[in-house]
């Protein structure tokens, strides 16, 4: 076809034409040819290749430019585009949302840790923050028997729990306690377990089902469910996440205040804190029916609730809302994040007193009313309240081991 | 420090924005070198790769995903890249590209694989006449066109390309590769 003899130097500038896409169709079946006539010439088109493409992505590393991409990608955005350009490595990301406009701030928080305290120094000196010490107290978690006797349970070993006839009831390892499988009992035990402000549990029930408890939370259930009785347990106080074994025959019911929750085998979260107004269940998986708490159940009047929807049982009014929901903002707290949702600064306070066990004494009342959305990941209380002095001014004090906010 | 996959689900299915900063710091230019080694085009490869990132947000990709996100971003990367250069580029050899390109690693893109490359390559380039490095340099590395590499160094477009194949001639085996024949 080409009686032409192809030297090298010729070779080379097809060769660069390809590797440029800069090549005619004439060129390129000349290559082709060039490449059919012997494997040798493949091999050696591959190396140009080669090292070419791999000369080339050394060149892009070093012309990149990331903070240009990445601005360039929020302007793109069509949801929520107003991420912040960071140009720093924060020490701790937190988000704010304030009455529907959403900001992102990155608080730098310096924590120092010297000895067995935690010394605060602000940044800031338009806060009045004193260098005093917190002391965040250790209470205990505690468990009353169905005798009326409570025991502290220590969540640093491996300890066993023995019924009043001597018979090992439920093993705890850490932070879970795990109560026998067999199931034996002609009737009912209870137990309350109790999670103090500033810890979190886990009990394994005996059906098997894994209840996971937030901090200021009580929950009652029975040693051993029996067999041809619904499965009930009491919530008494607090938030559980619930993911329940399944068992047809058995319904399991959660009492929460003024509601029962029914359910067969499924996840969902619970809430009844006492400073929240409504009772919120989550349901990540499965179905659960809600009914009154001094009703039968019954299932024309019941309220179905689906996966990702959350029903919020308004404790004054006595009715129940709708409304889908992502469930990881509701169950997050149980790999110990800490998210708000359009919540009450008071409320707020509640929850990180709850959540750190420290004392909040709040003098701004102005504060009390508005709502903040934030989510907290594994900052200590120093650095949320920092955030918040940061993002909105609020000054505080630490004295006598409580916090102020003035 | 960077984050793993599941971190980064975790903090974008609570809503926290920040796990979408840490995804493209984790990803950006792993998936743009990837994106390049197919279509050679600096400028294409980013494109390609920002759009991905947009729709990840736009869609909430991440409610879908489980455990990791790698996988389906370089997916997603090669694919739009593949029909890319099925639509504009017109003269390809694509089982020596394809060779060649399972010959570069991936999803392993390492830059401190490519930083070693790097002090390699240069190594290479301080041994060509001033000239040829010069050239190779503008081209390749900077990515500049013929003509404004022409511009910049005041000689012609031919000149140019002369510089570039000598360059690239003595070059070639500076990066330690043994191609093995599988080609049929």
């Amino acid at each position: 076809m080409f009686a032409m003899k192809k030297n090298d130097t010729y070779i080379l500038k097809l060769i660069l034409a390809y590797i440029s896409q800069d090549l005619s169709e004439k060129e390129f079946n000349e290559l082709k040819d060039w490449l059919n006539d012997d494997p040798e010439n493949t091999k050696l088109f591959s190396e140009y290749l080669y090292f070419y493409k791999k000369s080339r992505r050394i060149g892009f590393t070093e012309n990149v430019d990331s903070n240009h991409a990445w601005n360039n990608i929020n302007t793109k955005l069509h949801q929520e585009p107003n991420i912040v350009p960071i140009l720093e490595k924060p020490i701790s990301k937190l988000r704010f949302l304030r009455q529907g406009i959403r900001f992102i701030k990155y608080a730098a928080v310096f924590i120092g840790v010297i000895g067995i305290g935690y010394y605060f120094m602000n940044q800031h000196k338009t806060t009045a923050v004193s260098g005093n010490q917190l002391q965040i107290a250790d209470d205990k978690i505690t468990l009353e028997l169905e005798n009326g006797n409570v025991k502290v349970i220590q969540t640093g070993g491996k300890q066993q729990r023995i019924n009043i006839s001597g018979k090992v009831v439920a093993e705890q390892i850490g932070n879970i306690l795990n109560y026998e499988k067999e199931n034996s009992a002609e009737e009912l035990a209870y137990n309350i377990l109790t999670i103090p402000n500033g810890k979190k549990f886990q009990v394994v029930l005996s059906d098997g089902t894994e209840v996971h408890l937030n901090s200021g939370s009580v929950l009652k259930y029975p040693v051993k469910f029996i067999t041809g009785i619904n499965r009930q347990v009491y919530l008494l106080e607090g938030e559980a996440y619930f993911d329940v074994a399944k068992d047809p025959k058995h319904p399991f019911i959660v009492n929460a205040d003024d509601i029962n929750i029914r359910v067969l085998g499924t996840e969902f979260n619970v809430s009844t804190y006492p400073e929240d107004s409504s009772i919120n269940t989550v349901l990540v998986e499965g179905a659960v029916s809600i009914f009154g708490k001094d009703k039968t159940y019954d299932k024309a009047t019941s309220l179905e609730l689906k996966p990702g929807y959350m029903a919020s049982w308004d404790k004054t009014k006595n009715n129940a809302t709708i409304d889908e929901v992502d469930t990881n903002i509701y169950t997050g707290w149980k790999n110990g994040k800490l998210i708000f949702k359009n919540i009450q600064f008071k409320n707020i306070i509640k929850k990180l007193e709850r959540h750190y066990n420290v004392t909040i004494i709040n003098n701004n009342s102005k504060l009390d009313e508005k709502n903040y959305d934030a989510t907290f990941d594994v900052e200590t209380i120093e650095e949320v309240l920092n955030s918040f002095n940061k993002n909105y001014e609020i000054e505080y004090t630490i004295e006598n081991n409580k916090i102020i906010i003035n | 420090m960077r984050l793993n996959d599941i971190e980064i689900l975790e903090k974008l299915k609570i809503g926290d924005q920040s796990g979408y900063k840490d995804l493209f710091d984790l990803y950006y230019i792993p998936l743009s070198v990837y994106s390049l080694k197919y279509c050679d085009s600096f400028d294409q490869a980013e494109d390609i790769v920002q759009e991905i990132f947009v729709k990840f947000w736009d869609d909430k990709l991440y409610l879908k995903l489980k455990n990791s996100i790698g996988p389906y971003l370089f997916k997603a990367v090669k694919n739009n890249t593949l029909s890319y250069i099925r639509k504009n580029a017109k003269y390809r050899f694509e089982e020596i590209e394809s060779q060649v390109n399972r010959l570069i690693e991936d999803e392993v893109v390492d830059i401190e694989n490519i930083e070693e490359e790097k002090r390699k390559l240069y190594k290479e380039i301080e041994a060509l006449p001033e000239k040829s490095r010069k050239v190779f340099k503008a081209i390749v590395l900077d990515n500049l066109k013929y003509k404004e590499a022409a511009e910049q160094l005041g000689v012609s477009v031919n000149t140019i390309k002369t510089h570039y194949s000598n360059a690239l001639k003595q070059l070639r085996k500076s990066l330690d590769i043994i191609i093995v024949l599988l080609l049929v």
